[in-house]
Formats: structure tokens, C-alpha cells, sequence
């Protein structure tokens, strides 16, 4: 059974339609991917999740019971929200920002001092931290300590507007990693909006893209490569996509190593030694610069193999991620 | 360094209220005091009421307005909430002498007229800026408590009215400045405090008895005045 499913959901401000027929249905356990342009309705429909916006028709079941059943507060506290904003609490130190929700459901001090340690731990930030003013922040740091906060009560579902929105690309990719690291080993439903491409492709499991207030496509991101002559689909995900496809598969995680050693020897091919994070862009991007039609990856502990440019589609069409 | 200015305040202030009886007697030898108008009350006196004075109604003021500004802020509308801006702008313009002028007819001589008009001249600046400083708390603040579950009265004492302080504590130190000042205005409607000796200093053209008044009034302005430095300092 889904853990959040949309039915049907219209809104609309005045006589512009924000959401227009919107449904979608998203797994227990999945990080969907919401995407699409600037004012199509992606923010809208999250607060409609967690009813800081009224909705007019149409229905949204969470966790088996409407939205409507819940009492707003406590419908609230139950949902991991991470604003476009950030919205930190400028007058609470880090440790009081991440602790508002669990203080709101009255758990124990002590409880929420190692459930703290425990979300620093995997997220990248030091104990400094926990002393500091918003004001003191990095832009980065902010950002993370904002999804600390929607962390902090351990909620199932999570709905994060441009968690990392206002952090320059390289940052961005730090955290972007790490969130993914941390979603592997938290399993959260979550919806995550964005509108940058990349953000989707490495994080998602399904990418969601609308336009307009209504859903496009919902597909892992591979399967909308397929879809990329539809009008909407290709302008927004770019005639590029298949390209940006690539940096979703990391060369480690393809279970390639050992295997296929041969011609090591051979001296004609550009050898690119296999660094940790390394995806199958960074290993087209070595063909390219290659002279000849292969190159040889090279494993720490060795082993070498030789690739050519049809290998890199068999390797990402054999991925499973 | 704020404590050292505070600190420097109090010290002159003291010295002053109770040291000047050497300063009159020194002054007698030159210019013998005229006996009708030897001031009969002890200045520390004088200081004591001119404070009741003062601060009773801004703190009273201070109670009143920010309790009706956080009402008309959680359940006032936008009509409202901007009369009450616009009324404390007004307030701000209009004379206290007016104000305690207009109290007799109502109250009569005393201190209470006195009071009456500083509290209402206090009421309005302090109402004004609670209601701006709690309207401008930034919607991204008050989406993400709201967002985490909040409910009104959790959004307003944990996150808009601390947020909002500095803006009310400016409404606060414009008052209780002004307050301490205005009070002295009091002795024209029989009000005691330290209008007393400014009052009779200016008929007789006495300057030390002047002097006597207006110092320790500016020296609890000034001390007012650095309690919220403190504060504003420490935030910036
Ligand atoms: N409170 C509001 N009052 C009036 N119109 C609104 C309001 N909130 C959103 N809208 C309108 O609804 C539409 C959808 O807004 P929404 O914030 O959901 O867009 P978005 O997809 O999140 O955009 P972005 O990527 O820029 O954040 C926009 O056209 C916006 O102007
Ligand atoms: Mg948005």
C-alpha cells in the first residue's frame, strides 16, 4: 500500500489553478523526486501534504487515514518538513533548532540529547555546531542543520522543499551525497522537490515532473530517457538527459571489479586509475579524451579492465540501483 | 563597558541626591538663601516619587499593550493591526503637556492625572511596536514553525515574541525616556517628583534649585537609556 497517495487534488489561488487534477502515489520506504518549473505547483502540493494550505478538491491519504482525520498540530509533528526557506530559528542555538519538534511531543531531555548525537553523526557537523547561532552558519551548514530539524523526531514521511537550494554546486554535491548515504540507512518515504536535473538523477528513485499544477511522468529516472521526445519531457529534462544519466552510477557499486581482466598489458590504452565516487560520466568523459575506442580502469587493488564506449551501456543498463 | 557606564550613572546619581545639601549650604555662604523658598521636602524624597511617578504608569503601559498587541496580533486583522501602527505614530506626536492638561478636568490636581497621561502616552508607542515587530517576524520563521506543528500560542511565545523583542523593547525605552522626562511636568497639575524644584527654581529664578531637579532626571534618562544599550548590543 502506498504511504502517501494523491487524488485528484485541485487548488487554486484566486482564478490561478496552483494544483490542477494532481495524483500520484508514493511507496513506503521511496525518495520520490518532485520536479518541475518555477510556480508549477511543487511547494503547494507538499504544504497541501501536511495542510498548511487548504486545498479545495481531491484527496491526499497518508499512512492508510486522510489528511483531513488528523488534528493540523499533530498531523504536523508526525511529518518531517523541511521549508524552501530554511526558516531556522535565529533566537535558538543549532541543539534547540533541531530539538523544536521533539520538545513539541515532550520527549525526555536525555532522549533528545542522544537522538542529537545520533543525527550529528551521520550528518558531517561537528558538536561546535550545536552551540551556534543560525547567524553563525554557512549557507551549507544552515541547509543541513534544516534537515537535522526535520530529522529530529525520527518521523516516516518527510517533505523537504529545495533542501539544498541555496548552496553553491560543490557544497551542494557534498550534501547531496551524504543525504543519500543517510537515506539508504533510514529508508524514509520522502518527497523531495527540486528543479535542478542532476539533483534528481543522482538522488531519486522516481522522479516526479510536472507542469502547471498536473503530473507529466512519474518513472525511475532511467525509464523517462524513453520519454524524451514528448514535448514537455525532453525541453525540460534536456535532449542532454541520457548524458546526465550517467553520473547517477557510480563504477564501484556496478560490481565490475575482477572481473573482465584482460589485455592489461595492453599499452595502447589511456589507463584511468578507479577513485572512490567515480560514475560512469567521469569514465565517458576518459573515452572521449582517449585516443583510441577503449580505456583501461584500473582497481586499487590491481586489477584492470578494459572498456569501450558500447560497454558503458551495458554497464548502466545492468546497474541496479 | 556598559557596565562601566552604568555603573559611573548610579555612582553621580547617588552622590548627587545626597551630597547637594553640602553644595546649597556652600552656596549659602556666598548667596544667602531667601527662606521662603527653601525647598522643605528631601530631595531622595522627591527622587522616590518622581520614580513611582514615572515608571507605574510605563510599566503598566508596557503590560496593557503588549498583552493587546499579541491579542490583535493572533486574532486581530489587517485593518486593525494597522490602526493600532498608525494611532501609536499619532500618539508619538502629540505633546505631553497636552495630554496632562486634558487629564485634570477628569482626575483633578494630583499625581494621578500625571500618571493617567504618561500611561496613555506610553500605551501607544509600546502597542505599535509589538504589533510592527510581531508582524514583521519573516514568513520563512513563521512558515517552519507552523510547518513543525506548532500551534498559535506555541508559534507566539517560543518564536514570534522573542524575535519581536528588540523591536518592543525600542517602543519601551522611547517611552520610559520620555516618561521620566514628562514627569516632571507633573508639578504644574500638583503631581509631586522633581518637577517640584524645577517648577519653583523658574519662578524665583533660582538656578541651583533648578539644577537640583533637572539632574537627577537626567541621570535616570541616561541610566534608562543605557539599560537598553546593553541589550541592543548584544544583539547586533
Ligand atoms: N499564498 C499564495 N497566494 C497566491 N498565490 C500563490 C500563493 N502561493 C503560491 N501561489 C501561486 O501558486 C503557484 C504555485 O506556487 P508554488 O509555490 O507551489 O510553486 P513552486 O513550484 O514551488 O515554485 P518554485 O520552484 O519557484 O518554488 C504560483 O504561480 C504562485 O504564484
Ligand atoms: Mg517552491
Amino acid at each position: 500500500m502506498a504511504m502517501i497517495s494523491i487524488e485528484a487534488l485541485y487548488k487554486s489561488y484566486g482564478k490561478q489553478a496552483a494544483l490542477d487534477g494532481f495524483s500520484l502515489e508514493v511507496e513506503e520506504g521511496e525518495l520520490l523526486i518532485l520536479i518541475g518549473p518555477s510556480g508549477c505547483g511543487k511547494s503547494t502540493l507538499l504544504k497541501c501534504v501536511n495542510r498548511m494550505v487548504q486545498y479545495d478538491s481531491g484527496s491526499i491519504v497518508l499512512a492508510g487515514r486522510p489528511v483531513s482525520d488528523y488534528k493540523e498540530e499533530l498531523l504536523r509533528r508526525g511529518i518531517g518538513y523541511c521549508i524552501q526557506e530554511v526558516g531556522l530559528f535565529p533566537h535558538m542555538d543549532v541543539y534547540e533548532n533541531i530539538a523544536v519538534v521533539p520538545r513539541l511531543l515532550r520527549w525526555p531531555e536525555e532522549r533528545i540529547k542522544e537522538r542529537v548525537d545520533r543525527l550529528l553523526a551521520i550528518s558531517g557537523l561537528s558538536a561546535d555546531h550545536l552551540k551556534k547561532y543560525p547567524r553563525q552558519l554557512s549557507g551549507g551548514e544552515a541547509q543541513r542543520v534544516g534537515v537535522l530539524r526535520a530529522l529530529a523526531s525520527d518521523p516516516p514521511v518527510m517533505l523537504m522543499d529545495e533542501p539544498f537550494g541555496a548552496v553553491d554546486p560543490l557544497n551542494r554535491h557534498t550534501l547531496q551525497a551524504e543525504f543519500l548515504k543517510m537515506q539508504k540507512q533510514l529508508k524514509k518515504t520522502v518527497v523531495f522537490v527540486t528543479h535542478d536535473v542532476d539533483e534528481a538523477i543522482l538522488l531519486a528513485d522516481r522522479i516526479a515532473l510536472m507542469e502547471k499544477g498536473r503530473l507529466v511522468a512519474v518513472d525511475e529516472p532511467a525509464g523517462l530517457e524513453a520519454r524524451l521526445d514528448e514535448g514537455f519531457i525532453g525541453d525540460f529534462l534536456g535532449r542532454e538527459y541520457p548524458l546526465r544519466l550517467l553520473s547517477r552510477y557510480e563504477i564501484k557499486e556496478l560490481g565490475l571489479c575482477g572481473q573482465n581482466v584482460e589485455n592489461a598489458a595492453d599499452g595502447k590504452d589511456m589507463r584511468i586509475a578507479m577513485e572512490p565516487g567515480m560514475t560512469l560520466k567521469d569514465l565517458l568523459s576518459g573515452l572521449i579524451r582517449a585516443q583510441g575506442d577503449a580505456v583501461l580502469l584500473t582497481t586499487p587493488e590491481g586489477a584492470g579492465m578494459r572498456i569501450t564506449f558500447s560497454d558503458i551501456k551495458c554497464l548502466m543498463q545492468g546497474a541496479k540501483r | 563597558m556598559i557596565w562601566v557606564r552604568r555603573a559611573a550613572i548610579i555612582s553621580l546619581f547617588v552622590l548627587f541626591v545626597f551630597g547637594f545639601g553640602y553644595v546649597e549650604a556652600l552656596y549659602s555662604i556666598i548667596v544667602p538663601l531667601r527662606p521662603a523658598i527653601v525647598e522643605r521636602t528631601a530631595l531622595y524624597v522627591l527622587v522616590w516619587q518622581h520614580l513611582v511617578i514615572a515608571l507605574v504608569p510605563t510599566l503598566a503601559a508596557l503590560a496593557i499593550s503588549a498583552a493587546s498587541g499579541c491579542l490583535l496580533h493572533v486574532y486581530g486583522n489587517e485593518e486593525l493591526k494597522s490602526l493600532a501602527i498608525s494611532l501609536g505614530s499619532i500618539g508619538e506626536t502629540f505633546p505631553s503637556v497636552a495630554i496632562i492638561a486634558l487629564s485634570v478636568p477628569v482626575l483633578g490636581y494630583g499625581n494621578l492625572p500625571c500618571m493617567l497621561a504618561l500611561f496613555i502616552y506610553a500605551v501607544l508607542p509600546i502597542l505599535r511596536n509589538t504589533v510592527t515587530g510581531l508582524s514583521e517576524v519573516p514568513r520563512g520563521i513563521t512558515e517552519a514553525a507552523r510547518g513543525m506543528g506548532m500551534d498559535k500560542f506555541q508559534m507566539l511565545f517560543k518564536v514570534e515574541l522573542p524575535l519581536a523583542w528588540p523591536v518592543m523593547a525600542a517602543g519601551l525605552r522611547i517611552a520610559l525616556i520620555i516618561n521620566i522626562s514628562a514627569a516632571t511636568l507633573g508639578a504644574t497639575v500638583g503631581a509631586g517628583g522633581l518637577g517640584i524644584p524645577i517648577v519653583a527654581g523658574i519662578r524665583t529664578y533660582d538656578i541651583l534649585m533648578v539644577i537640583k531637579g533637572t539632574m537627577p532626571v537626567l541621570l535616570m534618562a541616561l541610566f534608562a537609556d543605557s539599560m537598553f544599550a546593553g541589550r541592543s548590543e548584544k544583539r547586533a
